[in-house]
């Protein structure tokens, strides 16, 4: 399940990131073409923007690839076990916090009934999907507190 | 002082663990405001929250994935055996040539990549063959690449450089010019650092082959373009023609179209490439919410206020308390790496260097040399196990040995750097 969702969520990410590509350049593209920059491009942008990072930032938990700097298990490799289970205990409480942290700001937005500034969408609705996609990595992170030893390429 | 310390000791299990260093770094900033803020926790966690949107939906952040995937098309399309090719042609006959037609290389790559380890991890793949056929000390071939490498975070686009904008607010147009002279100045003085190691050692670095002028025409055919494209970029932010995140944009599309019609580009690598400039911009994106976290937590706390307080209860001059500031980061940067060493100590430095009296645009490029220092001095140097990961039949301390003669060059720019801030500033001068 989890190898079906890491490929559905790569999917996300390089698709927002095409798209944001696309977007940034035919932006340029109409300015100088036709003194015309596409509608809301800004605000287009801002939002696969944060679809590329969330769909990510699942990716890299999943593939432990957070940028850490971790001197203790070289010095000492016989603690490297214990630190193997602590790291994996603190990186699954990150991504609840920060999964919490996007809940609480949906949340939020939904109660008050936000729109987008030039695209009119409920930003409340946007962010809970943010905030879905960042669930995805407290999956993998949880994964990884029951098999901290596995290595993370092995089932994709 | 106690809420330094647990500042200070959450930074600390960073530092020694694995645990991400973004989720630290904003575990620190929660705990130290809720520790100093009359509304606790409740203040911490609603200024994490906010930093996270704001830089997951940050227009502005967008140039940073984009100009990722325009150094992972050109990785990824093999655009770095023709530049490797080219400088190998016209400089290889030079005492030293193969390894100064690297460094060349390597310069040329850091203009498309922004990555010191995508850098070093290509050049390996493309320039070790060349230096094992001709023989040369592999110590020093090895330390030449990793050496080299570290061009990619000065040499404009640097995702250093745009991290250090983001987290300072520094223009990063204005980056980005102050970091193309301190960049061409770092390649020639690695090149006259492998130019004299050959000439004291020919046994190290013996010549390459020479080329007709035809044949040296016809591998800059193979480079025009990605040539071609750093000048477009770099020339259009520098007269206005596009912003840093338009340029980045233009740059990730054309690179992908020079690589489409080169027939290097297929389905598989073309969606490996999004993936991986996806995860490479995840990563950094949850540094920088967690480093603006912690920023809070330190303009909130006066940290660089008492800091200046403790400099000037030192009597030390500006620029002794900048040396003074330069030795931590050699010290550090022997044992944490460039990217981490950035989030971890731009909150706390740069209020202190800009207190000082000292540009921010400098410092930002100073910064980065001395990270790019950092990457190649043991024992925690990336850019050397990178070399030696690529390169198991060479061992480390002959690669240690091989890369301290650019120890050499890096000092002497960094000095350069203190004595003649106007090498950085020129450009940006003129930008604005």
């Amino acid at each position: 399940m989890l190898t079906t969702l890491y490929r559905i969520i790569a999917v996300i990410s390089a698709v927002a990131l095409v798209s944001l590509t696309l977007l940034t350049t035919a932006d340029v593209v109409a300015r100088y073409a036709v003194s015309a920059p596409i509608h809301a491009a800004m605000e287009g942008i801002s939002y696969l923007l944060a679809l590329l990072i969330l769909a990510g930032y699942g990716l890299v938990t999943r593939d432990r690839t957070h940028i850490a700097v971790g001197i203790l298990p070289e010095i000492f490799p016989r603690i490297a076990k214990v630190e193997r289970h602590v790291t994996a205990l603190f990186t699954l409480g990150g991504t609840v916090l920060i999964t919490w942290l996007l809940w609480k700001q949906a949340s939020s937005h939904l109660a008050r009934g936000q729109m987008g500034e030039t695209i009119p969408v409920p930003l409340g609705w946007i962010i809970l999907g943010l905030t879905i996609l960042s669930a995805a990595a407290i999956l993998f992170a949880l994964r990884t507190v029951f098999r901290p030893e596995s290595a993370p390429d092995t089932d994709h | 002082m106690t809420i330094a310390l647990v500042a200070v000791g959450l930074l600390a299990a960073a530092i020694l663990t694995r645990i991400p260093l973004g989720f630290i770094l904003m575990a620190a900033g929660i705990v130290g405001i809720a520790m100093i803020h009359p509304r606790g926790f409740d203040a911490g966690l609603l200024i994490a929250e906010q930093q996270l949107l704001e830089v997951v939906t940050d227009f502005q952040l967008s140039v940073l994935p984009l100009f990722i995937l325009m150094g992972v098309f050109v990785a990824r399309a093999g655009l770095a055996d023709d530049l490797f090719d080219a400088c190998y042609k016209w400089l290889g006959h030079l005492r030293g040539g193969v390894a100064i037609g690297a460094v060349a290389a390597c310069a040329g790559f850091a203009a498309m990549s922004g990555s010191t380890a995508a850098s070093a991890a290509t050049m390996s793949k493309v320039a070790m063959p060349a230096l094992r056929r001709f023989k040369y000390d592999m110590g020093f071939a090895a330390g030449t690449i990793a050496a080299g490498g570290t061009l990619g975070i000065l040499i404009p686009p640097s995702g250093a450089l745009i991290v250090y904008g983001l987290l300072t607010e520094t223009s990063i147009a204005d980056l980005f010019m102050a970091g193309l002279i301190p960049g061409i100045l770092s390649a020639l003085a690695y090149i006259a650092v492998a130019f004299a190691v050959a000439t004291l050692r020919p046994d190290w670095g013996p010549r390459g082959e020479r080329f007709t002028m035809r044949e040296k025409l016809v591998s800059l055919s193979k480079v025009w373009a990605v040539a071609a494209l750093f000048l477009f970029i770099i020339g259009g932010i520098f007269i206005g023609l596009f912003t840093t995140t338009e340029a980045a944009g233009i740059g990730a599309f054309c690179a992908f179209l020079i690589a489409l019609l080169r027939r290097r580009m297929t389905t598989r690598i073309f969606f490996d490439a999004l993936v991986e400039a996806a995860k490479l911009s995840a990563m950094i994106f949850i540094m920088i919410a967690g480093a603006l976290t912690l920023n809070q937590f330190v303009n909130f706390s006066g940290l660089p206020r008492m800091a200046v307080e403790f400099v000037t209860s030192l009597n030390l001059s500006p620029v002794e308390a900048l040396l003074c500031i330069l030795a931590i980061y050699v010290v550090l940067g022997m044992f944490i790496d460039g990217f981490a060493m950035i989030f971890l100590t731009v909150p706390v430095f740069t209020p202190v260097i800009v207190a000082l009296g000292f540009d921010p645009i400098w410092w930002g490029i100073l910064l980065v040399m001395v990270v790019e220092f950092s990457l190649i001095t043991p024992p925690v140097g990336l850019n050397l196990y990178i070399m030696k990961s690529m390169n198991p039949d060479i061992p480390i301390t002959r690669i240690f040995i091989g890369v301290a003669p650019y120890y050499v060059a890096d000092i002497a720019r960094i000095v350069l750097m203190i004595l003649v801030p106007g090498l950085a500033l020129y450009l940006p001068g003129l930008l604005n």
